[in-house]
């Protein structure tokens, strides 16, 4: 291993890579801090570039990309309460809050740190455990998913911050709606309103939204109220403002590498999960939701250190971890380079290429980063009526370009009425995405491992990773009741 | 429901010579807000659960009805007891309000009828005309924002989506 790094760092620092590397970090940061637009989205734009490339500066730039949307999505999510990437919308929960109070700029500060952090661990876990984890990944069948479904979902009973009740009516809306589309086993039609929802409610659009359209309709309420101003310097960039949650953040990247690992999980569940357990464990968990650094924390390390998870079994098996991770199998593909076990036997120089390359981008995305802060905390000072016309027209438009497709625009706009008149009855949206997220994979893989086990539950409760994660389940459901009676 | 006239203390942020007019409040008493959405939101449960009995049913012990038909019965009986819970405790909070209540009406149409018009008239057109006036709905009273704003928006769109991303606008 030790002699192909070598060789692959001679690779990288050439200066083709390292433009390509430049490269990537830009559009990463403009996708990843547009409402909309996913770091697939981005990658898969910029494939038909990389044609005449060398092939290690092409899936540099590609993989840096995807790692620069995931650094880049805090940023609208914190400021404007619009997240960037889906996986960032957690981050949104505390950030916003603390924009909010003025501290827009210890927000940007704490996430970029930790996101440095988190995909710097992972990375490092990549490089020596991705074929291993990959491996263990493999075990995951629907009885399994359907189990880690059923965790996420549990979540809610940690997530909620206001009334359980209401929360539990979010995530039930969540789930009801989540079933319109085409059945994933029988391939039935179910409340198809519209032609357009044949594949379900969109995410993305949904997601949009639920957090930046409604939030829209907040700012218009302030109207030329100005912002609370914001304190901020560079100096909060600062790794000795995160000490207090060096728990929460190892633990974080610990989580967000698994998950990432596990293929079709991906950033989103990584960050709910980890925020969940963050929220859980920490003596300040009551005030998360309402602007706790550590939220911002657990969710950012989390979503970064997804990345290099989703790797590992694309580069070990040719499985892609996630949507991004797929769209780089087609890089990968185009420049005649087949992941999977051969690849590290072949071309040893393209994975651990990958690998440096991730390690190089990361001191460029902290520069720009650390650059930006007290830019972007700027925005707050632009006049209410402003941001939200600006955040409201990036909105549609990213959520045209989700899909090229007006329904997207009339599905985001849908559901940022609903979401700005939910948050007036206090229904937060973050239970609504969380069903929108999981009850896909909750209802779909149920049913295959039923099938699969003859229709029989037990089937599910005898493989040991399902029941284990069920029973994590139980504990998070009845936790706050338990932590009630020992109050009492 | 009620309206009256927002206070000065809560427009205390603005340049006083430049203070807008003052605006209206609109006060919703929290348990009839709380009632309305319980209602929305048991009503789409209803139509999901009785809408799964007409969906395919097979041997199977779940089949396409049964998840749609469990969530839908859920939000209903949810919805219910939230109603129950807001007539008996009356309500979260004493009043939801919403400030300018005219202003976020209309931006709720403007948003949804925005695709509509686009299809119509093509993005550029909609959005030269859309968000100069989404900007002075949302309170921007200043005519160098109002001009300002649509051409980054459709410079955006035309340098970042159509040229860099490559995403065509109707």
């Amino acid at each position: 291993m030790i002699a192909h790094l070598a060789e692959s760092l001679g690779y990288v620092f050439t200066l083709n890579v390292l433009l390509g590397i430049a490269a990537g970090i830009a559009v990463g940061y403009v996708v990843g801090a547009m409402p909309g637009l996913t770091s697939s989205i981005g990658m898969a734009l910029l494939i038909p570039f990389t044609f005449s490339m060398d092939p290690i500066a092409a899936i540099a730039m590609l993989v840096t990309i995807y790692m620069a949307a995931d650094f880049a999505g805090a940023i609208p999510a914190i400021l404007v309460n619009a997240p960037g990437q889906p996986a960032a919308a957690v981050t949104a929960f505390d950030g916003f809050v603390m924009t909010q109070r003025g501290e827009a700029g210890k927000a940007l500060s704490i996430s970029l740190v930790c996101s440095l952090i988190g995909a710097f661990i992972s990375t490092i876990l990549l490089m020596v455990s991705a074929q291993a984890m990959a491996s263990a990944a493999l075990v995951f069948g629907p009885a399994e998913y359907f189990a880690l479904a059923a965790v996420g979902l549990s979540l809610i009973a940690v997530l909620s911050t206001g009334s359980a009740l209401k929360s539990l009516v979010g995530l039930v809306f969540g789930l009801t709606v989540v079933t319109i589309g085409i059945d994933p086993i029988s391939g039935a039609s179910r409340y198809l309103f519209h032609w357009s929802l044949i594949d379900g409610i969109p995410f993305l659009p949904a997601l949009i939204g639920l957090f930046a359209v409604s939030e829209v309709f907040l700012m218009i309420e302030q109207g030329r109220k100005a912002m609370p101003e914001a304190i901020s310097t560079r100096r909060e960039a600062s790794f000795r403002n995160v000490w207090p949650f060096r728990r929460t953040i190892l633990r974080s990247s610990f989580i967000g590498y698994a998950v990432g690992v596990i293929p079709g999980a991906g950033a989103t569940i990584a960050s709910l999960i980890s925020y969940g357990v963050a929220k859980k464990l920490s003596p300040t968990g009551d005030s998360f939701g309402r602007g706790n650094p550590e939220g911002i924390a657990a969710s950012e390390a989390a979503n970064n250190a997804a990345v290099s998870g989703a790797l590992a079994p694309l580069l070990a098996l040719g499985v892609p971890g996630s949507a991004s991770a797929a769209v780089l199998i087609g890089g990968l593909t185009i420049h005649g380079l087949q992941p999977g076990p051969m690849l590290f036997a072949n071309d040893p120089t393209v994975p651990y290429s990958i690998i440096i390359a991730l390690m190089v981008g990361l001191p460029f995305m902290v520069i720009v980063g650390f650059i930006g802060i007290p830019l972007w905390v700027r925005m707050i000072r632009v006049p209410r009526p402003v941001v939200a016309t600006v955040v409201i027209s990036i909105a549609m438009l990213g959520a045209y370009a989700s899909a090229n497709s007006s329904f997207e625009m009339i599905v985001t706009a849908v559901f940022g009425v609903i979401g700005y008149l939910l948050r007036k009855a206090d229904i937060h949206p973050a239970p609504i995405v969380l069903a929108l997220v999981l009850g896909y994979m909750l209802e779909a893989n149920l049913r295959r491992a039923l099938i699969a086990g003859n229709d029989s539950f037990f089937a599910i409760l005898s493989k040991p990773i399902a029941a284990g994660l069920l029973f994590l389940t139980l504990l998070v459901l009845i936790s706050p009741l338990l932590a009630r009676r020992r109050k009492a | 429901m009620a309206t009256r006239p927002v206070t000065s203390s809560e427009e205390r942020c603005v340049d006083p010579a430049r203070r807008p007019a003052p605006e209206s409040l609109l006060n919703v008493s929290s348990i009839l807000y709380d009632l309305v959405v319980y209602a929305a939101l048991g009503g789409v449960g209803l139509v999901f659960f009785v809408g799964a009995f007409g969906l395919s049913q097979d041997d199977d012990a779940i089949d396409s009805g049964t998840v749609p038909m469990i969530a839908g019965g859920l939000l209903v009986l949810l919805c219910a007891i939230g109603a129950v819970q807001a007539v008996r405790t009356g309500g979260t909070a004493p009043e939801v309000e919403v400030e300018r209540p005219f202003p976020v009406l209309i931006a709720m149409v403007m948003v949804v009828l925005f695709p509509i018009a686009m299809d119509a008239l093509g993005y550029y057109a909609t959005a030269a005309i859309w968000v100069p006036a989404f900007a002075w709905i949302a309170g921007s009273r200043s005519w160098v924002a109002v001009l300002l704003v649509p051409v980054g928006v459709l410079a955006l769109a035309r340098f970042v989506f159509e040229m860099i991303l490559g995403t065509p606008l109707p």
